[in-house]
């Protein structure tokens, strides 16, 4: 049922009052609305933490992988603080042995302990993920929505470098790369993001191209704003949600394209602890049954690169439930 | 209406869905009965449980879906009870289908003639021999040209009309008994509507088939309906013969929805949701206006006179010159608040082949190099004046709009603003003037107008935040303008993208000195036409949708285009009752012109039944299709 | 048709120009000496210079690079420091070792992966469903180099079924007579049985660590595609015209949703051609992939040069080859009004 109220209201060119009716309709349907109460509650970062925790409370296995993130965090931070043995502390007398209550994981040729040794690798793998996932998120992302926005020029030189990338297969650029600059991590860092970079350019550029000729982007011109303006304002922080999925999922990729490069000798070299030289190093133990020196270090491999896609996917639902696969 | 065993018989149904908040009842005690060879409408806004009804009869419910209750009984078989073998034997073969967006309807990358072959083939209507005789047959009867050339085609070769054609074959290829038609109409353009309908009614009644037409036009229905059924709800709430239901509907929903269809003598602001207290009849024969007043209407002939009057140009993509036919549209002696004159847009036309293609070419180019979207188009609108563009997609009325609008640039031509000639400033420099906040835009499509990661309050705020005002005041400013819109306070603060009723966006454009309506909404329902006049009680604005009944203006301007490819040169007629205040003629494109004069500003009823007056001052223009 | 195949092969040269410079660039990009680099780490000062002059490392910029695309289009690859010998020649050994494997681990894929979406995609909810999804979630987290070595453990180590990790053919066997250097076909048309059962053998593993790798993002593909297909309106008419199961899950859905996973299968191969280096290490296969992390170990540059181009060339025929074959099936592509 509708109903009508006579609201005095002063007109906006200043012409006085006149009675204005006012006809309240119904909403629209019955059954479907998503958001709970409608009071009025604080905008912004409040409103958005709820909705997440909602979110994640309803999903487990989102949940899960936060949860499992914020160990491999915290194994990343203090992970060297409280292993039992020194990572680089060699013992031949101890070399081989197979995991026990000593030595959880086992030992390794050399007599390290595995189990602190994974545990530390923790915060250079780590590390390496978001060094190039933040990289990568700048170089693309930006030249991305530049693109995408700008078009013409800014379009087809970036387009041209992401094909030029994308004309060669990943990981083989990325070996190039380091083998080119000097095999040292920051040059693994630097490869992955270049790698990387097709991908997040393409995905900022679409969002962005999507954005420039949106309704509310006319409106907004049309509210007078800047072309900057609008780019900053408007359309970025609707490109975001997108974006942060994407470095969730890359951060998988970008710790196994790591560990992939040194475990064919690119990158990190011995003695330190990262997962994918472990695993290079107990690749000949494990045809002759020593299998806990590569074990360890891939399983833990495969747990943060798991934890890192879930995360991933659990974020695309919450920001995007319809990009679901 | 015989007494005989009816062809379809639905008692008592009820369907149910499960989805993540529970069981939802999308159709609830509801009875339908088709007899042979009649033709039904159901009737019915969306979410009315129209086409979940269809649906069950031919049990493709989703597999969320479940018929919970009732019976459904087609030539005496049990559908509920028949197994999904039997059910596939009768679909296609006893009764079939036809749906909206009928290229979506069609296999892309599979050949229509065997597409059609496939249904035949099935349903072992031939011999594998006869098969693409039967098809190309087939495409014969729906009216298809060179139906033996056509077999060959994809569907993305083929024009909305024709694909809905194909659909048409594919449905009454095996001649079934029953075809639901679920909104076939909707989404082509209006001529070829009337081709398609007309098409279906002829092929039904020429096989006796029995149909059952679902739309949400009520117009449509009664046209092209012997019994109507009007649903609301999930529910059946009047179920008469059509000629009843326009002219003695019993329920108050159909009352509702009656008033809500635009017909001649009725304005856009008598279509608003009315109290119950009034008399359906008082309304009608208040507002209605004797055709008398409008001397333009009188005669076919007199849309030939303008025709006449203007430019003809023939067939060429672009768009003629509509002259100023003008009526002293309207009560202002003031200076006209817009002025538009001989404007042109063009844009270059990118050739096939890119610009070596151009040096090599054997022949000069059978056509211009630039393509001429508008061209020379002039029309006035004076203060207080509702102004309506219009005219089929791709006639350049967008692009007119957009050009007053001063998003983009003119290519010649004049346009006047109050005096001022702003179609000199160019579009990158107009938004920071002050001119800009005198003109504004309201969108097509609500939902795309708006940022969705805004809240609504935001998105108010927005441009008034550019324009430099302090805090409390924006917020003031806000809430009075939600109110004046009609926009409930509590949802100011809801991200728009969560918001529940993501319609009721609409309200959320605020609405300065001029308007541009650039089709705000399609017409779902009358829910819809009373949202647009409650924006429309701040600045007198309306929209109008693809629905030619909606549009409902006070003055138009004529806008040239081509016809569709399939199209034959329609002319359309005002129809008995239901067709619209205009008359439109389509021969080669043009549509008449007329006018009617601005209403006054008070109207003794407008406060108690919410008109809506403009405002001091203002004007719109609308761009509308026809 | 051909009108496509040839717009495509334009399309595809712009791809090849940037792949030369780029690979120019890299061994020119080194940091230091580029021809300290190319001498090696053992070479004398003399040897530096004899190597720049012979390389022309002493020329401006662009001179060089005219001359390093001439050595190319002459198939000179340059040397290897290790072996002596030239390097278009080593790789055009041992490219049909590494074409072998990964050919058969894609087919491995794809017989799983297709089938798996298709049947999760009608059958949603089901076991079948949530396996396809649990593969396709995990499939990716699984370091390709990880899953080999646990395979071999298993299988070699626990179980002894498969053989030891030791290249194509076991010693007792020598390769059959060359043909197109494909063991399994070679030994087909040579007609010696007990070397094409052995090839097998060998091949057995190391195509199913790639095929692993590449089921996940082929079934996720498959799944989604078939789904999306399955809900559109021209399936919703096939079902209304009462068209039978198989029909309008093979003519209608299936077709359709074959598009996008060809499409995907571009990325697939970007993927694949990586992670056949990572395979041919752990399994100590002779194919380009092993050449090239022979060199990188020996910081010998030249065939790792060469191996970069010759695998993006190879990348970029393949996408070529995808393109035409969406053309294909596509009449929409195919058509060009």
């Amino acid at each position: 049922m509708s109903k009508a109220a006579s609201i005095p209201e002063s007109s906006p060119q200043g012409g006085g009052e006149h009675a204005v009716s006012v006809a309240t309709l119904r909403p629209a349907s019955t059954g479907s609305a998503s958001a709970p109460a409608l009071a009025p509650r604080n905008i912004g970062i409040f409103a958005a933490l709820r909705h997440a925790r909602y979110i994640l409370g309803e999903n487990a296995v989102t949940g899960f992988a936060f949860a499992l993130f914020l160990v491999i965090v915290l194994a990343a931070l203090l992970g060297p603080y409280l292993v039992p043995y020194d990572p680089l502390a060699s013992d031949t007398v101890a070399a081989l042995k197979s995991p026990s209550v000593a030595h959880w994981f086992g030992t390794d040729q050399l007599g390290r302990d595995v189990f602190s040794r994974v545990v530390v690798a923790t915060r250079l793998d780590f590390f390496i993920a978001i060094a190039s996932v933040a990289l990568v998120f700048l170089m693309g992302g930006l030249a991305g929505v530049a693109a995408g926005f700008f078009g013409g020029w800014t379009d087809r030189l970036v387009g041209r470098v992401a094909d030029t990338i994308m004309a060669f297969p990943l990981f083989v650029l990325a070996m190039g790369i380091v083998a080119a600059l000097g095999n040292t991590v920051e040059n693994v860092v630097l490869a992955t993001a270049i790698v990387n970079f097709p991908l997040y350019a393409r995905i900022a550029r679409a969002e962005a191209n999507v954005r420039r000729e949106a309704g509310f982007v006319l409106a907004a011109r049309l509210s007078g704003n800047s072309e900057m303006r609008i780019l900053l304002a408007h359309v970025l922080p609707n490109i975001m949600p997108i974006m942060v999925v994407q470095m969730s999922l890359t951060m998988g990729y970008a710790i196994l394209n790591a560990a992939g490069l040194s475990f064919i000798g690119l990158g990190v070299r011995p003695p330190t602890a990262e997962w994918g030289i472990m695993v290079a190093e107990g690749a000949a133990f494990m045809v002759s049954g020593e299998w806990w020196i590569a074990f360890f270090p891939g399983a833990a491999l495969m747990v943060a690169v798991f934890c890192f896609n879930l995360l991933g996917d659990g974020l695309r639902d919450i920001v995007d439930p319809q990009r679901r696969t | 209406m015989s007494d005989t065993v009816p062809l379809l018989e639905v008692a008592d149904l009820t369907v149910e869905f499960s989805t993540r908040r529970g069981v939802v009842r999308a159709v609830e005690h509801v009875d339908v009965r088709v007899a042979k060879g009649e033709t039904v409408g159901i009737v019915g806004e969306s979410g009315s449980g129209k086409s979940v009804t269809s649906y069950a009869v031919m049990r493709i419910l989703d597999r969320a879906g479940r018929i919970a209750q009732g019976a459904v009984r087609f030539t005496g078989l049990d559908v509920r009870a028949a197994s999904e073998d039997q059910m596939r034997d009768l679909r296609g073969r006893e009764m079939s289908m036809i749906f909206q967006n009928p290229r979506a309807a069609l296999n892309p990358i599979r050949k229509i003639g065997r597409q059609i072959e496939d249904v035949l083939e099935q349903h072992s209507q031939a011999d594998s021999s006869m098969l693409t005789d039967r098809a190309i047959e087939m495409l014969d009867q729906v009216r298809i040209a060179r139906p033996r050339e056509r077999y060959h085609a994809y569907p993305f070769e083929l024009s909305g009309g024709m694909c809905q054609r194909v659909v048409i074959a594919l449905a009454l290829a095996c001649r079934p008994q029953l075809l639901i038609a679920d909104e076939p109409t909707t989404g082509l353009d209006v001529t070829t509507q009337k081709t398609v309908m007309d098409l279906v009614v002829e092929l039904t009644r020429q096989r006796g088939m029995s149909t059952i037409l679902i739309t949400h036009d009520l117009g449509l229905a009664a046209t092209y309906c012997d019994r109507v059924i009007v649903m609301e709800k999930g529910r059946v709430v009047e179920s008469a013969p059509s000629r009843d239901i326009f002219t003695a509907p019993a329920h108050p929903y159909t009352r509702k929805l009656m008033r809500a269809t635009p017909r001649p003598g009725v304005s856009l602001r008598d279509l608003l949701p009315q109290d119950e207290s009034d008399a359906a009849h008082d309304s009608l024969h208040r507002h209605a206006r004797p055709r008398a007043e409008h001397p333009r209407l009188s005669s076919h002939s007199e849309a030939v006179d303008v025709r006449a009057n203007g430019e003809r140009r023939s067939g060429h993509d672009g768009v003629g010159g509509a002259t100023l036919v003008f009526p002293s549209s309207g009560g202002t002696s003031t200076a006209p608040l817009l002025v538009v004159e001989k404007l042109v847009k063009e844009y270059p036309r990118k050739r096939p082949g890119g610009p070596l293609a151009k040096i090599f070419a054997r022949q000069p180019a059978p056509e211009p190099d630039t393509f001429r979207a508008v061209d020379g188009i002039s029309f006035a609108v004076a203060r207080g004046e509702s102004v309506g563009l219009v005219g089929e997609s791709g006639c350049g009325k967008s692009t007119t709009s957009t050009m007053v609008m001063r998003l983009i640039d003119k290519s010649d031509g004049v346009i006047m603003f109050d005096g001022e000639d702003i179609g000199a400033i160019p579009a990158k420099s107009f938004a920071k003037l002050p001119l800009r906040k005198r003109i504004q835009m309201v969108f097509q499509d609500p939902t795309d107008s708006l940022n969705p990661r805004f809240t609504a309050a935001r998105a108010i705020a927005d441009p008034i935040l550019r324009l430099g005002r302090r805090r409390g005041a924006v917020r003031a400013r806000c809430e009075a303008l939600a109110r004046q819109v009609g926009l409930p306070l509590d949802l100011l603060e809801d991200l728009l993208e969560n918001s529940p009723a993501w319609r009721q966006a609409q309200r959320v454009t605020h609405a300065p000195r001029m308007e541009f309506s650039g089709r705000p909404l399609t017409p779902l329902h009358k829910g819809h036409v009373g949202l647009l006049c409650t924006a429309g009680s701040l600045n007198g604005k309306f929209g109008r949708g693809r629905d030619r009944h909606v549009a409902y203006w006070e003055s138009v301007k004529v806008i040239d285009k081509t016809e569709e490819e399939d199209g034959e040169t329609v002319v359309i007629r005002e129809r008995e009752r239901f067709s619209q205040r205009l008359t439109l003629l389509y021969a080669d494109g043009r549509i008449a012109l007329l006018s009617e004069k601005p209403r006054g500003k008070s109207d003794e009823n407008e406060a108690a039944h919410g008109k809506c007056p403009p405002q001091n001052g203002e004007a719109h223009v609308c761009a509308a299709d026809s | 048709m051909l009108r496509m195949i040839a717009k495509r092969m334009l399309i595809a040269v712009p791809s090849l120009v940037g792949v030369v410079i780029v690979t120019f660039l890299l061994t020119r990009a080194l940091p230091g000496d580029p021809a300290a680099y190319f001498a090696g780490p053992a070479a004398t000062k003399e040897a530096i210079e004899q190597i720049r002059v012979k390389l022309g490392l002493d020329q401006p910029l662009y001179l060089q690079f005219i001359r390093y695309v001439g050595d190319l289009a002459g198939g000179d690859l340059g040397n290897s420091l290790t072996t002596g010998q030239s390097v278009a020649h080593e790789i055009k050994t041992r490219l049909p070792a590494s074409a072998e494997l990964t050919l058969l681990g894609l087919m491995v894929s794809m017989a799983i992966a297709v089938p798996l979406g298709i049947v999760a995609a009608t059958r949603p909810n089901s076991l079948v469903d949530h396996l396809c999804r649990v593969i396709s979630t995990a499939g990716v987290s699984l370091p390709v180099f990880f899953t080999g070595l646990i395979l071999i453990y298993v299988f070699y180590y626990l179980l002894g079924w498969a053989p030891a990790p030791l290249g194509r053919l076991d010693v007792f066997f020598s390769p059959p007579p060359h043909v197109t250097g494909f063991y399994l076909i070679d030994s087909l048309i040579a007609g010696e049985g007990e070397v094409f059962a052995a090839s097998l053998k060998q091949l057995v593993l190391p195509a199913i660590t790639l095929g692993i790798f590449a089921l996940a993002p082929i079934a996720r593909m498959t799944r989604a595609s078939m789904l999306a297909v399955l809900a559109s309106d021209f399936v919703r008419t096939a079902r209304a015209s009462g068209l039978a199961p198989l029909t309008v899950v093979v003519t209608y859905a299936f077709r359709n949703a074959m598009l996008p996973v060809v499409t995907t299968l571009g990325m697939v191969f970007s993927f694949l051609l990586g992670a056949n280096v990572l395979v041919e290490k752990v399994f100590a296969w002779p194919g380009i992939g092993s050449f090239a992390v022979e060199a990188l170990i020996a910081s010998d540059f030249a065939p790792l040069q060469g191996f970069v181009l010759t695998m993006a060339v190879m990348y970029v025929a393949l996408n070529l080859l995808i393109d035409v074959l969406y053309g294909v099936i596509d009449p929409r592509v195919r058509i060009e009004a």
